[in-house]
């Protein structure tokens, strides 16, 4: 039998797709601000000079990039509950997806501070900056200025993460499919929706970014143009 | 009578099992102009270093104005003194390093004014005033807004070495300032160096531009062998050129 395209049941759902799009963009960006923090701080243990908190945070790294991303899924939602710990599908999805991007920042954040050479740290040690000072005005901007194609990057990998999210029934994209897919039977249109509404997300994704990374440059060029 | 600036008793250091070099004494004045010269790996930059205090040292003791650095004695015992005393101290000795080390993300003028805000607690308008006072005497008025990748090699330089005479430092050390430099920039920072020298700046200059050191030296020092092994005036280190040792390596600069 040949199969026959509809997209008319697709369309009636399409807001609802919308919606579950708007809710996998929201848990890819808390979920990357928040792996940006937890990356931060394990970042400076990975490069302190104390040895427990370098074993500390690759422990970290090690265990949430080398499991996949779905056990981590199914272990924070049905795992943490036996053992008292249980939160709702979205926090804990938030949870999970930010502790593994947390740990991914902690690799690229890490390179990216071994990466300011050591002349310009000891130089803003001569001028008498504390170590805290150092890391505010020296390591973190510098770090950031390096890092920050790789972060836009990644946000696009972690929005296509949030997929993951429909096996625990998080009311995302993916999940919506799966549900027009089963009431409806029109299989091939549904992942085809779902898969050109991720495809123009992403683009839309780069393409903002690459705008605010421009506008961030421009920043610099303003303020010396003012200084003239 | 002059007024002792720099006074390094005795000083040891060690990496590890190497002892890099021993028993090294020196005193710099108030105004005095002080050049190290010598082989490569005989110890210049690890000495300059330990005064700044960016390197322990193991033994022996460094006094900037009077007061000892780094280091403190507790029950007969020699402590290195916490992180924050040190960062304290490091505004005491202002430092150019042989690879200029700016501040990739700042303008030059924020290079120069970062420490007097920070360090110094001065407001940005006090700051920058200074700021552009230094730049203009080293000659880069015209560059206050530029990052450092947009300088050239010399004119970096002349922005770490505004950086820190901005912090009005007891004494300036100079770790071969011109040595990463392509040949016609050197002229334009040796000027700078010598124009702090004739202001009267107190300088301990680690290089190996033997015309220069003969030029503004008040008085020369050639590390070898671990050692300071000769100290004088640069008639006595350049001219007289006491030691067998001496006259070998200077025979490598044709002076
Ligand atoms: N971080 C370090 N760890 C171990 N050894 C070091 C370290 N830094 C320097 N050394 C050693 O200390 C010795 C002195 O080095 P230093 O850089 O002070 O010499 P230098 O006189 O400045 O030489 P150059 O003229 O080449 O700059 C060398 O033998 C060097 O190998
Ligand atoms: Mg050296």
């Amino acid at each position: 039998m040949a199969y026959y395209f509809d997209f008319n049941v697709i369309w009636n759902s399409i807001g609802m797709m919308l919606g579950g799009l708007g809710l996998g963009l929201f848990l890819a960006i808390i979920s990357l601000f928040l792996g940006v923090i937890f990356g931060l701080v394990a970042a400076f243990g990975a490069v302190s000079s104390k040895p427990i908190l370098k074993r500390l945070t690759s422990t970290y790294t090690a265990l949430f990039r080398n499991t996949p991303l779905l056990v981590l899924v199914f272990l924070t939602y049905f795992g943490l509950p036996q053992i008292g710990i249980s939160m709702n599908k979205e926090v804990s999805f938030i949870v999970t997806l930010s502790l593994y991007a947390g740990a991914y920042m902690t690799d690229v954040f890490r390179a990216g501070l071994q990466a300011i050479p050591k002349g310009i740290i000891e130089a803003g040690q001569t001028v008498g900056l504390s170590r805290f000072q150092i890391r505010r005005e020296l390591q973190l901007p510098i770090m950031f200025k390096n890092v920050l194609p790789a972060m836009s990057n990644y946000l696009i990998s972690l929005f296509k993460d949030t997929s993951l999210a429909a096996t625990i029934t998080v009311h995302e994209l993916t999940y919506f499919a799966i549900k027009i897919n089963t009431e409806t039977f029109r299989v091939f249109e549904a992942w085809l929706l779902a898969a050109v509404l991720y495809v123009l997300t992403c683009y839309l994704i780069a393409y903002i970014l690459r705008k605010v990374e421009k506008r961030l440059s421009a920043g610099s060029r303003k303020e010396r143009r003012e200084l003239h | 009578m002059p007024e002792l600036i720099l006074e390094i008793r005795d000083v040891e250091k060690w990496y590890g099992v190497n002892k890099i070099f021993e028993e090294v004494s020196l005193e710099v004045n108030s105004g005095e102009v002080v050049s190290i010269i010598g082989s490569s790996g005989s110890g210049k930059t690890t000495l300059l270093r330990c005064v700044n205090l960016l390197e322990s040292f193991q033994k022996g003791s460094i006094l900037i104005d009077g007061n000892e650095v780094g280091y403190h004695t507790v029950e007969g015992k020699r402590k290195r003194l916490s992180e924050k005393t040190i960062a304290h101290q490091r505004v005491l000795t202002g430092m150019v390093f042989q690879s200029f080390n700016l501040f990739p993300h700042m303008t030059a003028l924020r290079n120069v004014t970062l420490g007097l805000i920070k360090v110094k607690n001065m407001n940005k308008e006090e700051a920058e005033e200074i700021g552009r006072k230094w730049l203009e005497r080293v000659g880069l008025s015209d560059k206050l807004a530029s990052y450092p990748s947009q300088l050239s090699g010399g004119q970096q330089q002349r922005v770490a070495i505004a950086r820190a005479v901005a912090m009005n430092p007891k004494i300036m050390l100079f770790d071969e300032a011109t040595s990463a430099l392509d040949p016609e920039l050197v002229g334009e920072v040796l000027n700078v160096i010598k124009q702090l020298a004739d202001d009267g700046t107190t300088m301990l200059i680690v290089t190996h531009e033997m015309h220069f050191a003969f030029e503004v030296s008040s008085k020369v020092v050639f590390m070898d062998a671990g050692k300071i092994s000769a100290v004088g005036t640069p008639h006595e280190i350049f001219i007289e050129k006491k030691s067998p040792r001496l006259k070998e390596f200077l025979a490598n600069f044709n002076v």
